[in-house]
C-alpha cells in the first residue's frame, strides 16, 4: 500500500490501521480524517465545551498514536477509538466539578441514547463514502440542503419527476453499505 | 397570536388559532399544514407498498418533505404577522425609506411562501410515483395527496407574488409560478 493517488474511500478501517502501523504517514492522515468527526461527536455528546473537546480531541490522537500497538482486532478500531474517548470525556468531566459526571440513570440512558445516535450518524457517514460521487451529491443536496426536485433538476440537469427515483436508489446502496458495516439499518424509511 | 408554536398544537387547536380574530396564522401556515399532510399520505403509501423496490426511499423522501415543512406552518405565520406590522408602521417611516422597509417586510413572507410552494411541488411528484409504482390499494390516497399538494402549492405562489408585488420579474416570483405549474401538471396526469 502506498500513500500516493491512494482511494482512501475504498479501504477498510482495518487496513487504514495495518497501514499505520507500518509507519505511512498517509494512513495516519487517513485515519485522523476519517474518526475525527466520530471522535469530536462523542466529546461534544458529553457536553464537553469546545475548549474541553479540543483537549480530548488531541489527547484520544494521542493516545491512539501512542497504544495503537496493542489493539488486538484491526476491524475493532472504531469501537477502540470510542471507548478511548468516552474514558478521557469521563476524565475531563470528572476533573471539572461545575458539571459533575451524570449518576443519575435518567441522565446516564440519556447519554447512552446520544452515543448511540453518534455512532449512527458515524456509520452512515462512512457508508455514504462509499457511494458514487453523483449518489453522494444528490441525497445530500435533498437532506443536507432540503433543496426541491425542481432545483436539484436544473442543477443537474435531469428531469424533475426523476430525482425522486435517483434518490430512492441511492438510498437503497447507501442502506446494503450501511448494513455491511453495522448489521440491520434503522428502522424503515429513516434515512 | 397566542400560541408559540403552531405545529405544537393540537388538530382543535390549530383550528381555532387558524379560526381566530388575528391575522395570523392564514392561509399561508393552511397550506404547509396541507403540504405536510400530502407528504403524510404519500409516506403511508409507501410503506404500504413492500413489493416496490423504492418504496422504503420514497417513504424517506416523503417524511423529509413533510418535516421540512411542519415548521413552516409557524414561520409563515411569524412573516405574515411582520409584514403586516411593517405595513401599520409604515406612516412613521420617512418617506424616502418607506418602499423598502415594507418590501424587506415582504419579501421575508414570500421566501417562507415559496418554500412552502416547493414542498408542495416535490409531494406531488412523490405522489404520482406512489399511485403509479406503490400498491394499488393505496392510489386513492396518492391522488388524494396530489390535489392536497397541489391546491397547497397555488395557494403558496398566490403568496409570493402577492408580497413581491412584482410578479415573475422577481425570480422568487418565477420559480413559485414554475412550481404552481408542475404541480398542477402532475396532478392533471394524474388525473381525478
Amino acid at each position: 500500500m502506498t500513500g500516493t493517488a491512494m482511494d482512501w474511500a475504498a479501504v477498510s478501517d482495518a487496513e487504514v490501521v495495518r497501514a499505520c502501523r507500518s509507519g505511512e504517514d498517509a494512513a495516519w492522515r487517513e485515519l485522523v480524517e476519517r474518526f475525527s468527526r466520530y471522535v469530536y461527536a462523542i466529546a461534544r455528546a458529553h457536553r464537553l465545551d469546545e475548549s474541553d473537546a479540543e483537549d480530548v480531541f488531541q489527547e484520544t490522537f494521542t493516545r491512539i498514536y501512542e497504544h495503537l500497538g496493542r489493539l488486538r482486532d484491526d476491524d475493532a478500531i472504531r469501537p477502540w477509538i470510542g471507548q478511548l474517548t468516552r474514558r478521557l470525556c469521563i476524565d475531563r468531566l470528572r476533573a471539572a466539578v461545575r458539571d459533575p459526571v451524570p449518576d443519575d440513570s435518567e441522565e446516564r440512558g440519556e447519554l447512552d441514547r446520544r452515543m448511540i445516535a453518534v455512532d449512527d450518524a458515524v456509520s452512515v457517514h462512512e457508508a455514504l463514502r462509499t457511494l458514487s460521487a453523483d449518489c453522494r451529491e444528490i441525497l445530500d443536496r435533498f437532506f443536507c440542503r432540503d433543496q426541491s426536485y425542481n432545483t436539484i433538476g436544473e442543477l443537474l440537469d435531469l428531469p424533475p419527476g426523476t430525482i425522486a427515483s435517483r434518490i430512492s436508489r441511492c438510498l437503497g446502496k447507501l442502506r446494503i453499505a450501511y448494513e455491511g458495516r453495522s448489521g440491520p439499518a434503522p428502522a424503515s424509511g429513516e434515512a | 397570536m397566542a400560541a408559540d408554536d403552531l405545529s405544537a398544537l393540537s388538530l382543535t387547536g390549530l383550528l381555532d388559532e387558524l379560526a381566530s380574530e388575528s391575522p395570523a396564522p392564514a392561509s399561508g401556515s393552511a397550506a404547509a399544514v396541507a403540504v405536510a399532510m400530502a407528504a403524510a399520505l404519500v409516506e403511508m403509501g409507501a410503506r404500504r407498498s413492500p413489493g416496490w423496490e423504492d418504496a422504503m426511499g420514497v417513504a424517506a423522501q416523503a417524511r423529509s418533505i413533510r418535516q421540512r415543512t411542519v415548521p413552516l406552518v409557524q414561520a409563515d405565520a411569524d412573516a405574515y404577522a411582520a409584514s403586516l406590522a411593517a405595513l401599520a408602521a409604515a406612516e412613521e417611516t420617512p418617506a424616502e425609506g418607506r418602499d423598502e422597509a415594507i418590501a424587506n417586510a415582504l419579501a421575508g413572507a414570500a421566501d417562507v411562501a415559496l418554500d412552502i410552494a416547493r414542498a408542495g411541488t416535490d409531494a406531488a411528484y412523490l405522489a404520482e410515483l406512489v399511485a403509479d409504482r406503490g400498491d394499488p390499494s393505496g392510489r386513492d390516497d396518492a391522488q388524494a395527496a396530489a390535489v392536497l399538494a397541489e391546491a397547497a402549492t397555488r395557494v403558496a405562489a398566490a403568496l409570493v407574488a402577492a408580497n413581491l408585488m412584482t410578479g415573475e420579474s422577481d425570480e422568487r416570483g418565477s420559480a413559485a409560478a414554475s412550481c404552481a405549474r408542475s404541480a398542477a401538471m402532475v396532478r392533471d396526469r394524474m388525473g381525478e
